[in-house]
């Protein structure tokens, strides 16, 4: 259960961190419209919108598959680095590649393949090391 | 020194110190850190979106901007060289900046030999300074605090938290001892 919660937890921060750097880009929130458009979702108004509640939601809950993959395990910093990183990269095949193409069909240019590609393993680091450092349970003794 | 500590979340003053006898060390808490190393992936953010609007194999967006350093810079000598140096061989010279701000920015997203990345883009940001800052429809500043926050990066391990410094500094540190390279690697963990 506490590893559920950290997973959680990391998750969470993580989306967050990945939803306020897509809000700051050229447009503004040109990226978080991508986002909405992974679940045909976008509309010129909301679709910004969406697409930040969407990252919060989807950072929660590859957190949450995280945190139950490392149930029972002794996450040393390298295991957390390396799961993490793992975990940025399925974020990008399901998320960006799977579902960016065949629902939102959105084809990134070499451009957004490179940021996607980099923002993804940044989540997937930034859910380990928030995983491996463990502030809730820091700030719950 | 800086390091950190947890649970600690203000500076401490020695007695040693307030008597003026030597500078205590100054701790930063995790919790200073960990917006460091938030801060740090913002300017890393920043570096990286700066690609698209010079993307290869043409870098066109970026001749513009050459142009009119050769136009408007303040150090004396640069023009001529931007004219008949960097202007003629526009894709190498666009090439190496791209390249260089794409290490600068995954170095600081990534927390990885952070302050290389810091220094490397206060570096960059220098250049801008000394051709854009004085330009017509630019604010000098702009490139001053580019400098600024590359600079202010450099100083603090801030690769050392949500960053693979934290996994890579300690191990530089122990192999320091036994090998020169570790040592000055380790500099930019």
């Amino acid at each position: 259960m506490d590893s559920l919660r950290k997973g959680l937890f990391a998750g969470l921060i993580a989306g967050l961190v990945l939803a306020l750097l897509y809000f700051v880009d050229y447009g503004p929130g040109t990226n978080l419209h991508t986002v909405a458009k992974w679940f045909a979702l976008d509309s010129k108004d909301a679709g910004g919108y969406i697409g930040f509640v969407l990252l919060l939601i989807l950072g929660a809950l590859f957190g949450l598959a995280f945190g139950g993959f490392q149930r029972g395990r002794e996450v040393t910093l390298t295991h957390a680095i390396i799961s993490g990183l793992i975990l940025g990269i399925a974020w990008f095949v399901i998320l960006v590649l799977l579902l960016g193409t065949i629902v939102g069909h959105v084809t990134p240019g070499l451009y957004g393949f490179m940021l996607f590609i980099a923002t993804s393993l940044l989540y997937g680091l930034l859910v380990g090391m928030l995983y491996y450092q463990n502030p809730l349970s820091r700030t719950s003794k | 020194m800086i390091s950190s500590t947890r649970g600690q979340s203000r500076l401490t003053t020695t007695a040693s110190e307030a008597s003026g006898a030597t500078p205590a060390p100054i701790t930063l808490s995790e919790r200073s850190m960990m917006v460091f190393a938030l801060i740090r992936i913002a300017v890393g953010y920043l570096w990286f979106q700066q690609l698209v609007w010079k993307m290869p194999p043409t870098f066109k967006g970026l001749h513009p901007y050459l142009v009119k350093e050769a136009m408007y810079t303040i150090l004396p000598g640069y023009s001529p060289i931007i004219q008949h140096i960097f202007l003629p061989n526009f894709i190498l010279l666009a090439a190496c900046v791209w390249t260089a701000e794409l290490i600068a920015s995954l170095c600081l997203i990534f927390g990885i030999f952070t302050r290389f990345g810091a220094l490397l883009s206060a570096l960059l940001a220098t250049q801008l300074y000394l051709g854009l800052a004085f330009a017509p429809g630019e604010w000098y500043w702009t490139y001053g605090m580019l400098v600024l926050l590359g600079l202010v990066i450099a100083t603090v391990p801030a690769g050392r938290r949500l960053g693979l410094d934290q996994f890579i500094a300690p191990r530089l540190q122990a192999a320091a001892s036994s090998s020169r390279l570790a040592r000055f690697l380790s500099w930019f963990a």
